[in-house]
């Protein structure tokens, strides 16, 4: 089968004045139809801006998308340039996108009804007419009562969930093939945060489409991602199935990472919760080697002599890149 | 809305108010005897203190402060502005015939600054890091720095004196003649313009590379619109909030440029009246042309304001 | 999320893994912002150019700026007087020079005196709100109604010629927007969450406004400050021009441009002159306010 979406050794980097951020280092994966994919990482791992360089909505200067392929329907998506008319019709209609900041996602002097109509106007032709009903049809489906009269609405009468909600009927608005949700839940409550989830996972069912979502927090996507990548400072360090990630992390980030989720039922006393000490390290002059050996406890003399360990197939799907995986396969 | 149109327009009473108090205590704080605002110097040398006394009770001189203030804005809303010393006829005439040609050639240099300072700052963001932002920011940065009354002159040497294409002075109603009107009032309005437009331009430039920066900006990209229903539907109406408030103080900066533009241009506008009624110490004049340019920028930053709501629906709703 | 559970974060061992991340002086930064584009730099350099001119006047200019020679009146430039004479016989060219002198001490003094009231009325207002804040505010809005040269025009009326009146006349009309900026920075700055840590933590209310405020505040004033030089010299020219400003024979670019004016048909160099001086100078510190708000602007950061 092959994937719907498919990228291959993409590099984002942005030029500050403090020198080249390789924010995105060679990252490739694929999303499949109908897949809830889980993209974990830390903050300013580069997972938010690999999303966006798919569509390319990497702000140039200071970005820029250096090298790489995004293959989806038998296209380079990078070959597009990112102003054009080819372009245009990805976004919104193939592959759509929802932003970690609802109080600042939705632009404030338009109406949520101009908002909504205007993707549907765009990419399937409706009349303003038939557009509108649809935006109703939609803002009823995410759950926004009295949606006939909050058309006229502006986003600042919104809460930040339901704005969030709003960001979801926009984005599914045309029946995308994917849907990628970067950061969705950050900026909200935690009882919002469970609605949302449930509503992009009740979503992307009615609509078949493949959906990302974004994540520091491992606990997001636990319940409902299917394969999961983990990042780390540029690079994907491990991805694989759900199960393989939480029963089996192999790379040492992953573990680190899920000892800092609290499980359910778990007492105190039976574990402690432990964070990853350090802190992820500065996308400025990277070391050669593995990044995450300055925070490593396992970390081997050949860690520090080689560079960048490779992402090498530990079994199933699952892949990790850490030489003490790699040299102590089973 | 009402309730921020009713809240705006009381706060522009206050404004209205105290900028009157401040003109009649302008007044009252000159040196001397407060009759030289209604008597000649050679007028006052003349009379005996008998009738300087006769003279005060005249103009409610001996009145506490408070009652000439009501005096003085009671005269006022019935067009009583009292007498030019100089001229000898009353103020309310010399404004009615002064003021619209100031208002004429200010209107006009506000459409034009609107307009062009607006449009080059659009297309200065949206064409940035190219030569036309480059060349249009470079010119921008010069049109803030040049004294207006200077570049009056230069145009007056260059097009009246070496080219001849335009008269140097002067102004013609142009219901009396639109051909003649229009070619004198060209190097006016552009000298008053000059400003207006240079610092509109950066303005709007700076405030639309804010806006593009914008997540909704973004949000609008993932969506798969194109950049010209962008800039047109999401960018522009968000990056004129902040120049909208500017443009009272444009408004403000008209008027000033004009005192200086029809003293070059030999234009009898209010700008000039008020630059001969100091120089002549005719105080009342000064008074009056004060106050009516102060409370025409007052009214003017109220319709800004109150035309705020219209742009930003988070003013409107609240 | 994730840091809510680090209940028993241990101490992290920061010396080990900075070693990779070097730091960055904030000034280094500032002034790498600065140093990267030619305008502020250039506007930088004429206004040091200014001040030197402006102290070294004497011996810069080729004649004293009042010394007349009325047989040499009206002279084309030349050899001997680079700029010309103007119709009393003074040389152009040492009478801008020594009129530096007059815009930048009305420049500074004006933009120092009504930005230290206009601090001091917008740190009251934001301090202590209600009634205080709405007269001040309304004040400064009736102040914002007067065009800054007819405001002029009227105090200079009353006062009369002469430096320290024109000083008061432009300062007045000066005060407004300092006292507007003061007063929004320190409004949106008392609500941080630093201002309310401080005040948690027992700081007095005026060790808060000079600990925490001001810094805050300093940066949108300097630009402000910078560019209001600018302004104030611009404004001076004008008032100037109009014949209502220093007293002649004192030298003034303004005044000389009216007098130049006069002779615009046969001595043009007389009224242009003088004008590029101030156009230079204005550009200067224009130019100078925008590199020093880019340099302070954190939203920057980054970005160049």
């Amino acid at each position: 089968m092959t994937p719907l979406l498919s990228v291959e050794n993409l590099k984002t980097y942005f030029r500050t004045y403090r020198g080249l951020v390789k924010a995105v280092d060679g990252v490739s994966f694929d999303i499949n139809e109908k897949e809830i994919i889980g993209l974990v990482g830390e903050s300013g791992c580069g997972k938010s801006v690999s999303m966006l360089s798919i569509l390319q909505l990497i702000s140039n200067p200071p970005g820029e998308i250096v090298s790489g392929r995004v293959m989806f329907d038998g296209q380079d998506l990078l070959q597009y340039k990112s102003k054009s008319d080819a372009m245009s019709a990805i976004r919104g209609a193939k592959i759509a996108m929802i932003f970690q900041e609802p109080m600042t996602s939705l632009n404030p002097v338009l109406t949520i009804g101009r908002q909504l109509t205007e993707s549907l106007e765009i990419h399937l032709n409706m009349t303003p007419q038939t557009a509108q009903e649809r935006a109703i049809e939609l803002l009823r489906m995410i759950g926004i009562p009295d949606a006939h009269n909050r058309l006229d609405a502006y986003p600042h009468q919104f809460s930040g969930g339901m704005r969030q909600r709003v960001m979801i009927a926009i984005a599914i608005s045309c029946n995308p093939k994917i849907l990628i949700a970067d950061e969705p839940t950050t900026a909200v409550d935690v009882t919002t945060q469970a609605q949302l989830l449930e509503l992009m996972q009740d979503m992307v069912n009615r609509f078949d489409t493949s959906l990302v979502i974004v994540t520091h927090n491992l606990g997001v996507v636990a319940r409902y991602a299917e394969r999961i990548y983990v990042m780390y400072s540029g690079r994907i360090v491990e991805s694989g199935l759900a199960d393989d990630i939480f029963l089996n992390p192999r790379h040492p980030y992953t573990i680190g990472l899920l000892k800092c989720v609290p499980q359910l039922g778990e007492t105190r006393q039976e574990r402690k919760l432990v964070p990853i000490k350090g802190l992820p390290p500065n996308l400025i002059n990277m070391p050669t080697n593995c990044a995450f050996l300055p925070r490593c406890d396992r970390a081997r003399d050949i860690c520090r002599q080689q560079l960048w360990p490779p992402l090498e197939l530990v079994g199933g799907q699952h892949y990790v890149a850490c030489f003490r995986e790699i040299m102590e396969k089973p | 809305m009402t309730s921020y149109i009713i809240r705006r327009l009381s706060m522009g009473v206050v404004v209205i108010f105290i900028v009157t108090v401040m003109v009649f205590l302008f007044i009252r704080l000159l040196p001397g005897d407060p009759l030289t605002i209604y008597l000649n110097k050679t007028d006052m040398q003349q009379l005996t203190e008998e009738q300087l006394f006769e003279l005060r009770v005249k103009f409610g001189l001996e009145k506490p402060l408070p009652m000439q203030y009501v005096d003085w804005i009671g005269g006022l809303f019935k067009g009583d502005m009292g007498q030019s010393v100089y001229y000898n006829i009353d103020v309310r005439l010399l404004m009615t015939e002064r003021l619209p040609v100031t208002l004429y050639l200010g209107a006009l240099a506000f459409v034009i600054s609107g307009v062009l300072g607006i449009s080059f700052g659009v297309i200065c963001a949206l064409k940035r890091g190219t030569w036309v932002d480059t060349l249009v920011t470079l010119l921008a940065n010069i049109g803030i720095t040049m004294p207006s009354f200077w570049v009056g002159i230069i145009l007056i040497y260059l097009l009246s004196v070496k080219a001849g294409w335009l008269p140097v002075s002067g102004f013609i109603s142009p219901f009396e003649n639109f051909w003649e009107s229009t070619r004198r009032i060209i190097m006016p309005v552009t000298c008053l313009a000059l400003f207006p437009v240079a610092s509109l331009t950066r303005l709007t430039r700076s405030s639309m590379l804010e806006v593009i920066q914008q997540d909704y900006i973004r949000t609008a990209w993932s969506k798969g619109l194109k950049e010209r229903l962008i800039v047109s539907r999401h960018t522009i109406k968000n990056a004129l909030i902040p120049v909208i408030t500017v443009v009272g103080l444009q408004v403000a900066f008209i008027f000033g440029g004009s005192v200086l533009i029809e003293s070059v241009f030999n234009i009898n506008g209010i700008g000039r009246l008020a630059t001969q009624a100091v120089q002549n110490q005719d105080y009342l004049v000064v008074q009056a042309v004060t106050l009516v340019i102060a409370i025409m920028v007052v009214l003017s930053n109220l319709i800004v304001d109150i035309s705020y709501g219209w742009l930003d629906p988070r003013i409107r709703y609240d | 999320m994730t840091n809510d559970a680090n209940d028993d974060t241990q101490p992290v061992d920061i010396a080990k893994w900075s070693e990779t991340a070097p730091r960055y002086s904030e000034i280094k930064r500032m002034i790498s912002v600065f140093v990267g584009r030619p305008l502020p730099v250039i506007g930088l350099v004429i206004i040091v150019l200014l001040i030197l001119v402006a102290i070294f006047a004497p011996l810069l200019a080729p004649d004293p700026p009042n010394q007349m020679e009325i047989i040499n009146k009206l002279q084309q430039p030349s050899s001997e007087h680079w700029l010309g004479t103007d119709s009393l016989g003074r040389d152009t060219l040492s009478r801008i020079i020594f009129g530096s002198r007059t815009s930048l001490i009305i420049g500074i003094s004006v933009t120092a005196i009504s930005s230290i009231i206009g601090i001091v009325l917008g740190l009251l207002a934001a301090y202590f709100g209600g009634a205080i804040y709405h007269i001040i505010m309304r004040f400064m809005d009736a102040l914002m109604a007067f065009p800054m040269l007819l405001l002029a025009l009227l105090v200079a009326s009353l006062l009369g010629a002469g430096m320290l009146n024109i000083i008061i006349a432009l300062g007045i009309g000066m005060i407004a927007a300092p006292c507007r900026l003061m007063c929004g920075v320190v409004m949106s700055v008392k609500q941080n969450d630093y201002v309310l840590s401080a005040r948690a933590m027992g700081m007095s209310n005026l060790r808060i406004m000079f600990q925490e405020i001001l810094p805050n505040a300093f940066p949108p004033l300097l630009v402000l400050m910078t560019i209001g030089i600018g302004a104030v010299i611009l404004a001076e020219a004008g008032l100037s021009f109009l014949g209502i400003g220093i007293t002649p024979p004192t030298a003034t670019w303004g005044g000389m441009v009216n007098d130049g004016y006069k002779f615009i048909m046969t001595n043009p160099v007389l009224a242009i002159s003088p004008g590029v001086a101030i156009m230079l100078v204005v550009f200067g510190f224009n130019m100078l306010g925008d590199g020093l708000r880019d340099a302070l602007d954190p939203k920057l950061r980054g970005v160049i």
